[in-house]
């Protein structure tokens, strides 16, 4: 799952998706963070592999996301990749803090996207796009 | 008649029977005083026969020529009656006589009161041997006073009295016949040196003659010796007294004496003597020094010349002691040089050649009046620094009792400074304030100083409290100066430096992050666009510039809002009085655009508001309600947009609210509605500053804004407050 306001922005980790495994993703796009929850919640036994999580988004923040999944026992499995512009240590330290998994800054390619998802053992994607809220 | 006559016999000698026993003297004498009768009285104290004698022929001879004429004066007078004063020439006696001359007589009626008298000056030689043998008597008989008789040439005693024997210790018996030398009292080359002074000058006189009685005692004697030399053989008459403790007595005297000079020498007060009249008789170095004057020049002196005023005789002085043997009081002395020296005079009435005379110690005050000056400045000094003093200075001991309580500042106490002073710190604030101002106190006292503890008074006011340790005497509780500081200013500085950091952080985070958001699409979509080119799809490559020319405006809005933002507060322009009517309108021709696009409806109160601030800065807030409002309505609604005002009770703020339509917020994200660049919609045009622009502008204008909502579809009420705003209908 992508969750990211910005529509370039999405385009762009689409485009990098698209260019690792184009026939094996499954990707639900979401623009913010109580969109992101409410699609997890709904999710039932097909909760994502992986999201990608965007820190500023409308309505409720990244960080908020993260600590609202850790605190949920049937989500705090899923693996969480903070997306963000910004490099500063204590903005990672604190992404990591609230239950993230790793941490990209914007802008990264192919290659680094997939080695994280490597590094957390996912291994197969459908690309999807889900309706916009 | 001769039975008559000798019935007048009878009578006659019973009379003179009674006369003759009566102890007063009785005379009957002529009218020129020649005695006829003399009763036994009479007889006795002038120890002859008088009768037939001249009364005068019986007074000593010096006296004796006046009493003859005072006497032929009486005779001749008429007078009734003279008393006469008479030293007995025939005996040691005198008499005290009151002449009489009876009613019809011519002679002398005399009752005489004897007078035993001692000196026989000019006694009858019938009276030497009585005499002679009654002080004998005396001399055999005194304790007091020795007597001895000695033989000149052998020096041996023939005779000595009981007071011989009281002082040396030796009976009469063992002395007699033997010499000084032999009884152990005199040495040898003493007696000798007597015996030549006896037979050379006949007496000899010593004040202080040196023995040694037998039992071991140092013996002084005042001694008399006369040679007897008109008999065979010569006799030496020794008279004596035991002068050893008088001497001794001396001694002592001598020494006090020495000591007390010792004493009045050296003493740093002037202390003088001076007699009834004021005159001095006695002053010591240090009353010279400290009057200028020599001790010659002072002993001609007396206490006027030293008095800066001609004072009080020295009379009324005495008088002032009345029954107190000591008085003490501050006064001025003159000095040679005309000075005035402020003194502590102690005076003492001392006994003084049988009168009584002044013994004054003058303590002189000029430095203990220095030192007084300098406190008092001192003092004054403090108590205006303490004025100035922005602070609650006070001290307090260890048992926490406030001993001195100092402030300027009767703005932040709700009692007068006084009503702290004596009181325990624990009955005048709360048990927590207490005990936080004693652990400072216990560490001043324990370690010399404490400072930077911090509290706050009834939920108001913050305190700094530094302490110091206050050097007290022996045996008393320890005390600490402590200064209150009032940091309450200093305090809310902090925090609202502290809010300001904050705010700047959050700042930076969001401008740093949601600048680099469209650059980092810029970058990203350039490289695409690179790669798309290579490969010739058309398609792509107008969707890569597509999201290029879309970031760089935004870049352009968020700069161009950042900008706008940052004006805010920055340059003030003077501030104006606005009508909530005429801005709403101005506001309204602003946004003209918008409201014509959308057909929405702005209502405006017309309850008269007032409120003060920058005009444009306000219009702005105006401004962004109505472009926000009309850009969350309903979707395909015309907005309708009312502007009110809410009083409540009397002087609770007045508020101006915003009331629209639209689509209302979800309460869950109220708390994100102010940040800078905050959407609630991903897809909602502008940059989310809007908001955070109208919150910073009240902020500006020292008021507050909120927003109520009552949740999705139910429309959204923001709300602001200025402290400037008034009701009113004039401009």
């Amino acid at each position: 799952m992508l969750v990211e306001d910005d529509l370039a922005h999405a385009e762009l980790t689409l485009r990098s998706i698209e260019e690792l495994a184009p026939e094996l993703c499954d990707v639900v796009h979401v623009q913010d963070g109580q969109a992101a929850l409410d699609h997890l919640r709904r999710a039932g036994a097909s909760l994502p592999d992986l999201v990608l999580l965007d820190l500023r988004l409308p309505r409720m923040g990244g960080l908020e996301v993260l600590e609202v999944v850790q605190s949920d026992a049937g989500l705090k499995q899923i693996p969480m990749v903070v997306l963000t512009t910004s490099n500063a240590d204590d903005d990672r330290k604190r992404a990591m803090a609230c239950g993230a998994s790793s941490y990209l800054v914007k802008p990264f390619g192919a290659h680094e996207l997939l080695a994280v998802t490597r590094v957390l053992g996912c291994h197969g994607f459908s690309l999807q796009r889900a309706p916009s809220v | 008649m001769a039975t008559a006559r000798q019935s007048t016999q009878n009578s006659e000698d019973a009379s003179r029977s009674l006369l003759e026993l009566t102890s007063e003297g009785l005379i009957v004498a002529d009218s020129r005083a020649r005695i006829e009768f003399a009763n036994r009285a009479f007889r006795a104290a002038c120890g002859c026969e008088p009768e037939g004698m001249m009364l005068f022929e019986l007074v000593a001879a010096p006296a004796r020529a006046q009493i003859k004429s005072d006497l032929e004066r009486f005779s001749a007078s008429g007078e009734r009656s003279l008393q006469l004063k008479l030293q007995l020439a025939t005996s040691t006696n005198a008499l005290e006589l009151s002449l009489e001359r009876r009613e019809g007589s011519e002679r002398l009626f005399g009752r005489a009161r004897i007078v035993t008298h001692h000196t026989a000056l000019d006694a009858p030689e019938t009276l030497v041997g009585t005499l002679l043998e009654r002080k004998l008597r005396v001399l055999n008989e005194s304790e007091r006073f020795l007597f001895a008789v000695t033989e000149l040439d052998s020096a041996r005693f023939l005779d000595v009295n009981r007071a011989f024997e009281r002082i040396y210790g030796i009976r009469a018996e063992t002395a007699l016949g033997k010499t000084a030398v032999e009884l152990g009292l005199l040495s040898a080359e003493d007696q000798a040196r007597n015996a030549a002074v006896l037979h050379q000058e006949g007496t000899r006189e010593l004040s202080a003659l040196d023995l040694r009685a037998p039992d071991g005692r140092e013996i002084k004697l005042l001694m008399h010796t006369t040679k007897v030399g008109d008999c065979q053989p010569a006799l030496c008459v020794s008279i004596a007294t035991d002068v050893t403790d008088y001497i001794a007595a001396q001694e002592r005297a001598v020494e006090t004496d020495q000591r007390f000079r010792a004493v009045f020498e050296s003493m740093n007060d002037a202390m003088f003597f001076a007699d009834a009249q004021g005159r001095f008789f006695d002053v010591n170095a240090a009353a010279c020094k400290s009057l200028g004057y020599t001790r010659e020049e002072l002993l001609t002196m007396s206490v006027r010349d030293i008095a800066p005023t001609p004072s009080k005789s020295f009379v009324q002085l005495f008088a002032a002691f009345e029954d107190a043997t000591q008085v003490r009081f501050e006064s001025v002395h003159r000095t040679k040089d005309r000075t005035l020296l402020p003194v502590e005079l102690t005076l003492c009435k001392i006994p003084y050649h049988g009168a009584f005379a002044v013994a004054g110690i003058a303590r002189d005050l000029s430095e203990q009046r220095r030192i007084e000056a300098q406190i008092h400045e001192a003092h004054n000094r403090m108590q205006a620094i303490l004025q100035t003093l922005p602070d609650l200075l006070f001290e307090i001991d260890e048992n926490g009792v406030i001993r001195d309580f100092h402030s300027s500042r009767t703005d932040l106490l709700t009692v007068p400074v006084e009503h702290f002073l004596g009181k325990r710190l624990h009955d005048i604030t709360t048990p927590e304030i207490a005990s936080v101002i004693m652990r400072s106190v216990q560490e001043a006292i324990e370690h010399g100083l404490s400072s930077g503890t911090q509290y706050q008074v009834r939920g108001q006011r913050w305190f700094e409290l530094s302490a110091a340790r206050r050097a007290v005497s022996a045996g008393q509780p320890a005390v600490a100066v402590a200064l209150a500081r009032d940091i309450t200013e200093r305090k809310e500085h902090e925090q609202e430096l502290l809010r300001s950091n904050e705010e700047l952080s959050r700042f930076t985070y969001t401008v740093s992050h949601d600048l680099k958001s469209p650059l980092v699409t810029i970058r990203s979509f350039a490289g695409m666009l690179r790669k798309d080119l290579v490969k010739g799809d058309s398609e792509r490559v107008e969707r890569d510039l597509h999201f290029i020319e879309k970031a760089a405006s935004r870049m352009h809005q968020l700069l161009e809002d950042l900008l706008q933002l940052s004006r805010i507060g920055r340059k003030p322009t003077e501030p104006e009085r606005l009508s909530l009517q005429e801005l709403a309108r101005e506001a309204c021709e602003l946004v003209a655009g918008q409201i014509n696009q959308n057909g929405a409806v702005v209502e405006v109160t017309p309850t008269p508001l007032w409120m003060v601030g920058e005009r444009t800065r306000l219009l702005e807030v105006f401004q962004n309600i109505i472009d926000n409002a009309i850009k969350f309505a309903k979707p395909n609604e015309p907005a309708r947009i009312h502007i009110g005002v809410e009083s409540g009770e009397p002087g609770e703020p007045l508020v101006v609210c915003v009331r629209d339509h639209g689509i209302g917020i979800d309460p869950r994200f109220k708390h994100r509605l102010f940040g800078l660049f905050e959407k609630l919609q991903p897809d909602a045009s502008g940059t989310g500053i809007g908001l955070a622009l109208i919150k910073r502008i009240i902020d500006v204008h020292g008021g507050r804004v909120w927003i109520d909502s009552d949740g999705i579809g139910a429309g959204t009420s923001l709300r602001f407050s200025l402290p400037s705003m008034t009701l009113g209908d004039s401009a």
